[in-house]
């Protein structure tokens, strides 16, 4: 309902929302943002039947008839292939370019430098920029040691750029003993480990842009905490030691990797039903025997190879052969199974170890 | 408490547990408490929920066991609170 006050007719978005741009093509004229008034959309009603003009310009592309006209057209391609770079498919004309990247780090950084070697990009996908980032904080001979980042808040695209994922170090974030004496819980919980976030602004953003997936920058706070560090030369610092050997990253889980040997060995063992528990001690005797260091946790198995609750119900399809084999082995082991009138079997009844010894009789 | 520690290991507890295998059969467990007040499984039981059937499980339970002598206490669980 209007508002009695209202007097204008009620207002309209004349903006194009997101799910409009599905029924529009854009042709490029001039890719830079700025320009972007400039682009023409044509609509698709336009494209299933083309004016006329559009028509005699589709006789241009006509597949050859012949053998000689076919060189010529593959000629003419191989010459637009190498003027034009080739670009992902997912590449839209909103997505900032690299230069536009280059001209806003020049004003946002204020001479600072990311730190030297670290892969900024391109990348195809951002698994791939990931990878590259996690693997390069990873070693111990770069970025000053080793550490791990992780995903942190994501921001979808927009009219003028593409999709964004803000990387942080894995100590980012407030220590759970700052928070709990914020907010003191009642349970105690002896066993717990002390947390690894030191509340580190080591953070940057990656995003989609026309070239691929690149590192930008990095946040403000982030810019503001190297600018009062020590080292003056990066835009990007740790508030917290980072390994420096390859042993002390024994000690941190996100750092411990599972050397590719045993992985392939892993992952081979796991399709074939093993749990995560008898994988790992398959993995200790395989590295033992090829003499390679045991850098393994049970727990590291169970997050990489471990099975979800969902597929890991009981499976009892041989329990009768079990519990005959069972009952061979051992007299005392006894058991009984009800089938059904149709053959099925309804209801097992089976003792325990020890069961039958132990002060019910 | 006192009367715990005096029946001690007579006390028995049985309870099934939903959907724990891909046969819809449900595992119950007969468990008592050891003279250290350790949990200790004696039998289980894959079954059906139907009264014939748990009238069955400790029917073979006194049968394997030569358990004499019953009182039972049956424990009504509330269902779980719905949102």
């Amino acid at each position: 309902m209007n508002s009695p006050t209202r007097r204008s007719p009620k207002r309209r978005n004349t903006q194009t929302s997101p799910g409009h741009r599905s029924q529009l093509i854009g042709v490029v004229v001039n890719q830079s943002p700025t320009n972007v008034e400039l682009q023409k959309t044509v609509e698709i009603d336009e494209l299933i039947n083309p004016p006329p003009n559009l028509r005699e310009s589709k006789s241009e592309i006509d597949p050859p008839q012949n053998l000689r006209e076919l060189d010529s057209h593959a000629t003419s391609l191989q010459t637009l292939l190498k003027d034009e770079p080739i670009l992902p498919k997912s590449i839209s004309s909103h997505y900032r370019s690299h230069a536009d990247i280059a001209l806003t780090n020049a004003k946002i950084l204020k001479g600072l430098s990311f730190p030297h070697g670290m892969p900024l990009g391109p990348y195809k996908t951002f698994e791939e920029i990931f990878s590259k980032i996690n693997d390069w904080a990873k070693d111990v001979n770069t970025g000053g040691g080793s550490f791990s980042i992780v995903k942190n808040s994501k921001n979808a695209a927009t009219a003028q750029r593409g999709a964004a994922r803000l990387l942080t170090c894995s100590c980012a974030g407030t220590s759970r003993s700052k928070l709990h004496s914020l907010h003191p819980l009642d349970v105690s919980r002896p066993n717990q480990k002390p947390s690894i976030k030191t509340d580190c602004k080591w953070a940057i953003y990656v995003e989609e842009l026309m070239e691929g997936w690149m590192v930008t920058h990095p946040p403000e706070s982030s810019i503001h905490a190297a600018e009062m560090s020590e080292n003056n030369e990066l835009c990007i610092v740790h508030n917290h030691d980072l390994c420096k050997t390859e042993a002390s990253k024994i000690l941190y889980s996100n750092l411990r990797e599972i050397p590719e040997m045993v992985d392939n060995y892993a992952n081979f063992l796991k399709k074939g039903g093993m749990s995560s528990s008898m994988i790992y001690h398959a993995l200790v005797q395989e590295c033992l025997e090829k003499d390679v260091d045991v850098t393994i946790t049970p727990q590291d198995i169970r997050n990489k190879y471990g099975s979800p609750a969902s597929e890991s119900i009981l499976d009892c399809t041989n329990l009768h052969v079990y519990l005959m084999q069972r009952l061979s082995s051992d007299p005392s082991l006894e058991y009984d199974i009800y089938i059904d009138e149709s053959g099925k079997m309804e209801r097992i009844f089976l003792l325990y170890n020890n069961g039958c010894n132990f002060g019910m009789k | 408490m006192q009367l715990w520690n005096e029946i001690g290991n007579r006390v028995l507890m049985y309870d099934t547990k939903h959907g724990t295998n891909k046969f819809g059969l449900n595992l119950g467990c007969f468990t008592t408490i050891d003279s250290a007040g350790k949990s200790r499984v004696l039998a289980a039981t894959f079954l059906y929920e139907s009264e014939e059937s748990f009238d069955w499980a400790f029917k073979k339970f006194s049968f394997f066991l030569e358990v004499t002598h019953w009182f039972y206490l049956q424990m009504e669980l509330s269902p779980w609170p719905t949102r």
